[in-house]
Parts: structure tokens; C-alpha cells; sequence
């Protein structure tokens, strides 16, 4: 037994072994079944100077390349369940241990959609979710899941419990420290409790799905059905590795909207299925593991073309094929290539940087499930997505976190080392 | 001019210096109740100016009031005894619009209904439109995350926030501007958004803008009585439905705004009005209408007016917008209290806001974004009465903690400033606000901006031991009376 285990094993709880994916190092995980013990347990690490890896399931922390330097896991598998559903008021407040899932599944008999609507629910816990800044499908009807926390319940490096925010849709009180608590994956403070406002419950959900023959059309399409008046939940375009096209307007909401946006999107496509059937629904989630090696993208609003073209002109140049998944309304996009030598997919960025006015579009990426060489011929490649005043950054967290208890390290800004 | 004014005056002007009587305007914001003479005025014209102007002020450690119009309502601006008050009125260019990226990059000084205005002809508009949108800032909207009617369907000014340039309390320029779809490592942006002047000045905004809907569609409800109103709202909220407005009048405040100049043709032998409008494709609107409708009838509306047109539609929005300045028409002063509440507890808070009134002999006006659940009983009085001054400080205190007991907060979109520091400790606790205070302190180190604000100077049991009033004759920033 390790010492940390050996420290861990006076508290309640027990410790169990934990890995970020099947090839990665073990470390030990505890997963106490209250706040209480959660502050004592981050009481102790803090006197025995232990880091501290925050952790739902921690699926998304296997998209890392390298996992932060920790001591072990503190986990929320045993901080689960609904505290308060305010079904007439749409809000939700849960612990941070809740799957996705089982929270979506609760809302839903009140007649709520929760949002984000992540890849895998039954994967994800809202913790995780909202620490990763984890969006979904839904994400061009309901924005970002930084928009949905209404507040926030955590506990601070010293075990101190701090409070933000609240329950209600609109509320000015106080610094919103859940804005920061959001994205900062694990950095900054143990997050136990979080408030979400909720959406109505699609009455329908339908999809019209389409074979454009080549990008301009495809490109072409998606714009004209996005120029339209409606409010369609997810518009997606797919290429797959060997150049076909696949364009999916999923319509949801009440049923003689629904019908009559299908009927305006089928006269502008002239030519879809329309698809009905729940399970090939799902198709349009963003299914990619966060294990697996892919490419994620990130532009302003109106740039989903010269991101198409980057990444496929890219591809072009530098014989890298694989699958493109773009959101044309919110300009996100997901490359998975089928190559996976580190030296070609350096040079897929190098060339992607070349095509694209990074600046101008306003263009994030994280490559997920890189190995750490990937990770270093794309350092070499180009600069990183500009992340502003990190001196502002590292005083946050030394504000929240003198010692640097917490491990988690936020991609883009952290340099992590094993 | 003594010689730090002479020293701002060397980076922005004489004309961006005010000193001596010309200060009195600036004595205050829309909180008149609370005055503090600043030490000057300084006008920057550009960031670069704000800068020198920051880090000369550091330099003397001089405390820091920035300024957009001053239409808050929460002492947010109110200057600090021996301080300087910065503000944005000299940077009002529009630098940028970008019609395809949907956004508009601006001075922290531009109008909120300027910017509309300037993106109206591409067919796209900035949607959180507060009251005060013909006097606010875009840099104001943005340290006070301000909302408006349309933000129950669209969301207060953070979720329209890209990006922002913040001079730090050193004369540091943060570029938190470079805007993506999501923020590359902290949400600096969404943390900023609401911070009270206390963290930085914001120089230049970067906002999202939205398409004009296809069609807009804008009701006035009728009814006999206030109770119904609120129920008609609750019942909407609870039937999931998504107007992109729901606004409440009473009768005082329509018997105000009929007298006004901004007679908007409300009922005056109502019990109150509900605002409504609804936005979207045609289909949208016309399902929400029918299941709108039903709700409000059932709720008692007595008359149901459709505008007809876009002139009637802005007659109708100017008389919502125009109610607080049409209260000077029948009272001299007015308390502009500003609470949210679960939208399920619409009637009851609203009804116990009455009552606190009517048990304490003062004249109640109700006008609110029902549909956020963000009160605004506006209490009149006239401040030469120090008797009713006592009372209607006592009833707005007693109907934020009714607000508050009932699961509400503080404040739905004036925020915290001078006003409601202490009623912090009614929702946080000591933990709670030392964080706060933590993270404040990692912008602002020495706590030179806006100081005294937002955060009570007093531990909370000392708070809720010895609460000071203020007075008609104003109050010291430090919470004691003059």
C-alpha cells in the first residue's frame, strides 16, 4: 500500500485504484460520501502538502496528454443527487457527483431539457461537465454550458466551503467566482454543488438529413438553412475519411413548429430524409471518446467556412485524411485522423495554422488524446490559442489556492509536467 | 486645479478634467440619496490615456470610482470621500462591426441604444436593453451585468460579452479582448462581467450581437387585478413557454406614465398591465400565441391589445421604459428598490410588498420584468420628510429580507454598490465573502477601486448587529451617518 493510501485509509471512506485510460499510471482515488469529509480530507492533504486531482469519472481527463502531476484523486462518485428542482421555476441545483443522465432523466418528467447535451450522459457527471466546459448538441439553441450555471457550492484548498451565485435566472449579488469555476478543470477549488437553469422539453424531435456531393455545396447548404428564421437545436456536416458528405438539421420543439421548420428546411434542401427514429437521432451527438486522437476547434460565429476550408486544404496538403464533423452555426469543428504518426500530424498543424487567419476567426483548438510527443511537435508547430493575461490568471489561483493544492490543469495555459 | 489635476490634465486635456462646482453632477449616480463630493473628475478619451491616468492615480494612492453615464441605481458609482472618479464619457466610438462574426467592438463609453441603432441596418441588434438604454454605457452594462426586459429571452449583458480591454488599478492594460467562441483557460470575461467598477476600468467591450427576429409581436394584457398579472406570469413560466418579455405596471405607475410624456394609452382604470412580447419565426409565434393567450385569460386579463404596428409597439415600450422617470410626476422622490424572486413566488412577494407599504403609510409602484422574477417596488416619498425617509428605508429593508427569506437575492440587475453591501450577510456568509475578497484583491491589491463597495467593511455579526441608515443629507462611504 502506498503512503498516500496509507494516509487516505484513516479517513471514512476507502481507497481504490484509479486510471485515466488503461495505459495510464495508477493513482489512488477516494470517493467520501459527504462535503464534510471532503473538507477533511483536503484539510489533511493541505498539512501533509498531497496534491489533489479533482475528479468526477474522469473520462474527459483521459483526452489529456499528460495527466497534471497528482498525489491522488479526490472524486465525486459518492457526492450524488438532486437538491433542489424548482420544476416551475426551470432551475436545478445537484451535487457535482450526479450523472448527466440521472439528471436529465429527473428534469425531464418535470417537462425540462437539461442542457449541455453532452456525447455520453450516462458518463459524465455534471461536475465534470461544467469543469471542462463540456458543450453539446443543443449548443447552438442553448449556447455554452457557462451560460446555464446559475451558482455554485465549493470547497477551497484549505476545506473552507464558499458559496457564489444562486438559484435564480437572473441575479446580480456578488462576484460571480462560478464564471471562474467553470472551465478551470479542477484548478482552483472542489466544486460540491451546482445550480443550472434548465430549458422547456422538446414535444418533438426530428431530424432531415442530406447527401451534398461536394464541400461548396455542403458549406452552401448548411448557410442557406442557418439563414433561415428558425431555431433548429443541432446543424451538422460530416465528411467522412473517404469524402462524403452528410448534412443533419435536427428541429425540436413543439410539434406544429417542428413540423412546419422540417417543411421549411425540406423546401430549401429540396432533396432529405427525414428521420424520426430516437436511436439515429443520436447520431449527431459528438461521440468521439476522449481518449480517442482528434482535433477540436473552436471559431467565432460566421467562420465555419474558412474553418472547413483550413482544415481541409490541410488535409489535402499534407495527406493527412480522417473525419470532419462541423458545426457550421457555432463554427466548432472535430478532425479525427486516421494517421497517427506524431511528425504527419505536426505538420497537419503546421499547415492548418498556415491556411487559417487564426486571429481574424478567433480560432481555439486542443488536440484530445495526444500523446506527449504530439504535444510537443504541436507546441513546436505554432503558438497556442491566445488566453489573455496569464499574470492575472496565476493570481486567481494563488488567490484561491496559495499552495497549489489542486493538480488540475486547464489546457491551453498550463504547461503540464509529469 | 491643484497639481494631480494639473498631472491628469497633461495626459487627457484640460477639457477632460472637472474640478471645483462643475463636480456636483458627479456628487452621485440615479442613487441621489447617497453623495460624496469627488476630489476631481477625469475623462479619458482611449485606453492608453486610461492607463496613464490609472497608474498616476496608483502612484498617489488615489481611490478610484470609474464612471459610465452614472444611471446606476445602487450607489455603484457614487464617488469616495478624497477619491477620483474616471469615467468613459469621452470614449464613445464604435471601433468595429462585424456583421458575418456577429459582433461589434466598442468603447466602454458608447450608448447601449446607440449600438442598436448602428447595427440595425445589417439586420442585427444588441440584445439586453436596460431602462436606462438611451443614457447607459456599454462599459456600465458590463461592470453591472445589466439586464432589461428582452434579457428574460436573450440574458443579461455577460452572456453577450466576447471579450473586453480592463485597465488594471496599476494603469496594466489586460487584453482580455481577443474573442473566441469560448474563453482559452479562465472565464476572465464572465468573472468580470458584474464586478462593481472593482476590479478594473473597462475601456473597450466586445459583445455579441443577434439577428432581428422575423416576426415581433407586442401584447398588452389587461387585468382587475395585480394578483392575476403575476399569476398569469408564473403559470407562463411554469408552462414552459418563452415569450421574449414579460413585463408588469400597477396602477400608480400607469396613472404616472399616462400623465407623462410617455403616454403610452394604458388603461388607466386598470389594476395593472401586462407587457408582453413575443419574438421569433412566424411559426413559433404563432403556437406560443394561442397557448399565451389561454393562460392569460384564465388568469383573469380582462382586455387583450395586440399593437398594430411598429409605432404602436414603441409607444408601448416607451411608456414601460419611461415609468421610472414619469414617478417625478407624482412624487418627489422616489426609492427604486430592486429584489428577484422564483418566479413561482410572484403574487406572494409582490402582495407582501404591498402590504409592508400600506402597513407603513407609504405609496407603492410596482414596475417590474415579471418574467425574470426581478421586482422593482419603487416606493415614493419626498426626501424633506425625514419621518418618511425612515419609514421607506425601513420597508425597503424589509422587503429585500422578505425577498430574500422567500429564496430570492439581493438584486436582479442594479446590483450591490453603496446600497445593498450590508444586505450581502443576508445571502453570504463570512466564508463566502472573504473568497470574494480573495479573488478581488488578486486584480486589485491594494483595493483602491471602488472601495467600500459591494463587500461589507464589517464582519457580518457585526453587520447584523448595528445596521447605519443613511439620510436625506447622504452618508459617509464608510456606512456612517454625516
Amino acid at each position: 500500500m502506498t503512503e498516500i493510501s496509507q494516509l487516505l485509509e484513516s479517513c471514512a471512506s476507502s481507497v481504490t485504484e484509479w486510471r485515466a485510460h488503461p495505459g495510464a499510471a495508477p493513482l489512488p482515488r477516494i470517493d467520501p460520501a459527504s462535503t464534510a469529509e471532503c473538507a477533511e480530507i483536503l484539510r489533511l492533504a493541505r498539512t501533509e502538502r498531497r496534491r489533489v486531482l479533482p475528479a468526477g469519472t474522469g473520462r474527459r481527463l483521459a483526452s489529456l496528454a499528460t495527466l497534471p502531476r497528482a498525489d491522488f484523486v479526490l472524486g465525486t462518485r459518492e457526492l450524488r443527487g438532486v437538491l433542489d428542482y424548482e420544476s416551475a421555476d426551470g432551475t436545478l441545483t445537484a451535487r457535482t457527483g450526479s450523472s448527466m443522465a440521472e439528471l436529465a432523466t429527473t428534469v425531464a418528467a418535470g417537462g425540462h431539457h437539461l442542457g449541455p447535451a453532452v456525447a455520453r450522459p450516462a458518463e459524465g457527471t455534471l461536475g465534470g461537465v461544467v469543469a471542462t466546459a463540456e458543450s453539446g448538441r443543443d449548443r447552438l439553441r442553448n449556447g455554452p454550458v457557462r451560460h446555464m450555471v446559475l451558482g455554485a457550492q465549493v470547497l477551497l484548498a484549505d476545506g473552507t466551503g464558499a458559496r457564489s451565485g444562486g438559484k435564480l435566472v437572473k441575479n446580480v449579488t456578488g462576484y460571480d467566482l462560478h464564471k471562474l469555476y467553470c472551465g478551470s478543470w479542477g484548478s482552483l477549488a472542489f466544486v460540491t454543488e451546482l445550480s443550472l437553469r434548465l430549458f422547456p422539453a422538446p414535444e418533438r424531435r426530428a431530424m432531415l438529413c442530406a447527401r451534398p456531393r461536394d464541400r461548396a455545396t455542403a458549406l452552401a447548404a448548411a448557410g442557406a438553412v442557418l439563414a433561415l428564421p428558425l431555431r433548429p437545436e443541432t446543424v451538422l456536416l460530416e465528411r467522412d475519411a473517404e469524402g462524403a458528405w452528410g448534412l443533419f438539421i435536427v428541429c425540436a420543439g413543439r410539434d406544429v413548429v417542428v413540423e412546419r421548420e422540417l417543411e421549411r428546411v425540406e423546401a430549401e434542401l429540396q432533396r432529405s430524409e427525414r428521420i424520426e427514429d430516437a436511436a439515429r437521432l443520436d447520431r449527431v451527438r459528438d461521440d468521439d471518446a476522449p481518449e480517442t486522437l482528434h482535433l477540436q476547434l473552436s471559431a467565432l460565429p460566421g467562420t465555419a467556412d474558412a474553418l472547413a476550408g483550413a482544415i481541409l486544404q490541410a488535409s489535402e496538403e499534407t495527406e493527412v485524411h480522417g473525419s470532419l464533423r462541423l458545426h457550421p452555426g457555432i463554427a466548432t469543428a472535430t478532425f479525427a485522423p486516421i494517421e497517427k504518426s506524431a511528425e504527419r500530424l505536426a505538420a497537419f498543424h503546421r499547415s492548418l495554422l498556415a491556411n487559417l487567419d487564426v486571429q481574424r476567426t478567433g480560432t481555439a483548438w486542443r488536440w484530445c488524446g495526444a500523446d506527449a510527443e504530439l504535444s510537443r511537435l504541436v507546441a513546436l508547430a505554432g503558438p497556442a490559442p491566445a488566453a489573455g493575461p496569464r499574470a492575472l490568471m496565476e493570481r486567481l489561483r494563488n488567490a484561491l489556492d496559495p499552495d497549489r493544492l489542486f493538480a488540475g490543469a486547464v489546457p491551453g495555459i498550463d504547461t503540464i509536467a509529469d | 486645479m491643484d497639481s494631480l489635476d494639473r498631472a491628469l490634465a497633461a495626459i487627457v486635456g484640460d477639457g477632460g478634467v472637472i474640478a471645483g462646482p462643475r463636480l456636483v453632477p458627479y456628487e452621485s449616480d440615479g442613487l441621489a440619496m447617497l453623495q460624496e463630493r469627488p476630489r476631481s473628475v477625469v475623462l479619458p478619451s482611449s485606453t492608453e490615456q486610461a492607463s496613464k491616468v490609472m497608474a498616476l492615480l496608483a502612484h498617489e494612492g488615489i481611490p478610484v470610482v470609474a464612471r459610465g453615464a452614472g444611471t446606476g441605481l445602487a450607489g455603484g458609482a457614487t464617488p469616495v470621500s478624497g477619491g477620483v472618479v474616471v469615467g468613459t464619457a469621452r470614449m464613445r466610438e464604435v471601433l468595429e462591426i462585424r456583421v458575418a462574426e456577429r459582433l461589434a467592438r466598442v468603447q466602454a463609453g458608447v450608448v447601449n441604444s446607440e449600438l442598436t441603432r448602428r447595427v440595425a441596418p445589417h439586420g442585427l441588434f444588441y440584445a439586453p436593453d436596460p431602462s436606462s438604454q438611451a443614457a447607459c454605457t456599454i462599459g456600465g452594462n458590463v461592470a453591472n451585468n445589466s439586464g432589461g426586459p428582452h434579457c428574460f429571452k436573450y440574458g443579461s449583458t455577460a452572456r453577450h460579452l466576447l471579450g473586453a480591454v480592463v485597465v488594471a488599478h496599476d494603469g496594466e492594460v489586460l487584453d482580455l479582448s481577443a474573442p473566441h467562441a469560448d474563453p482559452v483557460g479562465y472565464d476572465l470575461c464572465g468573472l468580470f462581467a458584474g464586478s462593481e467598477g472593482m476590479f478594473g476600468l473597462v475601456t473597450e467591450v466586445t459583445v455579441g450581437l443577434t439577428p432581428k427576429p422575423e416576426v415581433v409581436e407586442t401584447w398588452l394584457a389587461v387585468f382587475a387585478t395585480l394578483d392575476g398579472a403575476c399569476e398569469a406570469v408564473s403559470e407562463t413560466i411554469a408552462a414552459r413557454l418563452d415569450p421574449a418579455a414579460l413585463e408588469i405596471l400597477d396602477r400608480l405607475t400607469i396613472e404616472a406614465v399616462e400623465d407623462s410624456v410617455f403616454a403610452a394609452g394604458y388603461p388607466t382604470n386598470a389594476e395593472a398591465v401586462l407587457l408582453v412580447e413575443l419574438e421569433g419565426s412566424t411559426v413559433e409565434v404563432d403556437a406560443l400565441a394561442g397557448e399565451l393567450r389561454a393562460i392569460l385569460e384564465h388568469n383573469g386579463a380582462i382586455e387583450l391589445r395586440s399593437a398594430r404596428d411598429d409605432a404602436e409597439r414603441k409607444r408601448l415600450w416607451a411608456g414601460r421604459k419611461g415609468a421610472f422617470g414619469a414617478m417625478g410626476r407624482i412624487a418627489p422622490d422616489l426609492f427604486v428598490a430592486d429584489a428577484v424572486v422564483p418566479r413561482s413566488k410572484l403574487r406572494e412577494l409582490v402582495a407582501a410588498a404591498v402590504e409592508i407599504c400600506r402597513e407603513r403609510n407609504l405609496r407603492l409602484a410596482n414596475v417590474f420584468h415579471a418574467g425574470d422574477g426581478n421586482l422593482h417596488p419603487n416606493i415614493c416619498y419626498d426626501r424633506r420628510d425625514a419621518d418618511e425617509v425612515a419609514r421607506v428605508l425601513e420597508a425597503g429593508d424589509l422587503i429585500l429580507r422578505t425577498c430574500v427569506e422567500a429564496g430570492g437575492s439581493l438584486s436582479g440587475e442594479h446590483g450591490v454598490g453603496l446600497e445593498k453591501r450590508d444586505a450581502m450577510c443576508f445571502l453570504f456568509d463570512d466564508d463566502d465573502l472573504a473568497t470574494m475578497q480573495r479573488v478581488r484583491t488578486a486584480w486589485d491589491p491594494e483595493r483602491r477601486l471602488n472601495p467600500g463597495k459591494l463587500l461589507p467593511v464589517r464582519a457580518c455579526l457585526e453587520t447584523r448587529t448595528a445596521r447605519p441608515l443613511p439620510t436625506p443629507a447622504g452618508i459617509q462611504t464608510d456606512g456612517s451617518r454625516t
